[in-house]
């Protein structure tokens, strides 16, 4: 009885993770996300002073995902924010997590939603990119080169 | 044989010249596309004097002769501020030789966190031109108050300490010192460019 109980269990196990291989190849039929960041660029800024990341976040998965967090080794700490204007006025505020849904792209971009670069530990210097690594609750981390440019428009 | 052909080339270069002519006219007659909000009653802006990082206390009336485009921030702010100093250097870019005459000035509503130095590394970062204001806690509030600019500190996190919220539209000064242009930050850089154009002229 123990055995053939232990065989089931096994079986079922394959099955289990048989459905998991599936679901991985039909990501449109509820799979694991498909998480791509592309375009990420930063400003030169100075040694001590604030940076900002921007950069394009599509979830081609079938399946929502949520950037909890991002790190990088050039600044003391790192925090994702978003401006927001209310009439002439701009604010900015924190944001514990960001929602990426599945099937659709968050924009980071001036003005929205950035990762700030607090207290910079080295130069961010035109043309030398830097990493930052993205955290996704799904898709785990991503990291990624930035490149430092000046804005365009 | 040849008179004719003169005569005919040069009716053709008449009909040219007319036809640009009056396309010209219609041009100038049609109103400039504002990007930003035009002041059609301009008012002269309020002085002041403050410290600058040039070194020494500045009144904005030392500007006269030259455009001023005049915005309030904070070095600590990542996202509005150096997407407004950016977008202000890329257009005085865009002027060209005009743009040499136009002032850009930085006044910082944290200068409990925004020393001289800072401001300078700050500000010359975009454009060596531009000057950065620091004025006394005193000063900020009457200038302020004097221009409609709102700010106010909101908490941020410990390694970010304050953060503030602020006016972020950029007041633009004509050459005679009277407040002629509001500029926002999402305006791109040729907008600005052919907005500041039309004060300069």
């Amino acid at each position: 009885m123990i055995t053939q109980g232990t065989a089931a269990a096994r079986i079922l196990a394959v099955l289990a993770l048989l459905m998991l291989a599936c679901g991985r190849e039909q990501p449109a039929g509820g799979g694991p996300a498909t998480v791509q960041v592309t375009g990420a660029w930063a400003r030169p800024a100075k040694t001590g002073d604030t940076g900002a990341v921007y950069f394009v976040i599509e979830n081609h998965g079938g399946q929502d995902d949520t950037l909890t967090g991002v790190t990088s080794p050039v600044a003391e700490s790192v925090e994702v924010h978003q401006s927001t204007m209310s009439g002439n006025v701009a604010h900015m505020a924190p944001a514990q997590s960001v929602a990426v849904p599945a099937g659709k792209s968050v924009k980071f971009e001036p003005g929205g939603y950035h990762v700030m670069l607090v207290k910079l530990k080295q130069d961010l210097v035109l043309g030398e990119p830097f990493p930052v690594t993205l955290q996704f609750k799904r898709s785990g981390d991503i990291s990624v080169q930035v490149a430092v440019r000046q804005q365009q428009g | 044989m040849k008179r004719p052909l003169i005569l005919a080339g040069s009716a053709t270069l008449l009909a040219i010249v007319v036809a640009v002519g009056a396309t010209l006219a219609v041009l100038s007659k049609q109103p400039r596309q504002i990007y930003g909000t035009l002041i059609d009653d301009p008012a002269p802006a309020a002085d002041f004097s403050v410290q600058a990082t040039t070194g020494e206390t500045v009144k904005l009336s030392d500007f006269r002769g030259k455009a001023v485009a005049l915005f309030f921030g904070y070095t600590s702010c990542p996202d509005v501020c150096p997407l407004t100093m950016s977008t202000l250097a890329q257009a005085k870019k865009k002027l060209g030789t005009e743009g040499q005459d136009l002032q850009v000035l930085f006044m910082t509503v944290d200068p409990e966190r925004d020393t001289p130095a800072i401001m300078k590394r700050y500000v010359t970062q975009y454009d060596p031109s531009f000057i950065g204001l620091i004025p006394t806690e005193t000063e900020l509030e009457q200038i302020t108050k004097t221009y409609g600019i709102f700010y106010e500190k909101e908490p941020g996190s410990t390694a970010t300490g304050y953060l503030m919220a602020h006016t972020a539209s950029t007041i633009v000064l004509d050459r005679q010192g009277n407040v002629r242009l509001i500029l926002n930050p999402a305006m791109e850089s040729s907008e600005m460019a052919s907005d500041l154009r039309v004060v300069l002229e």
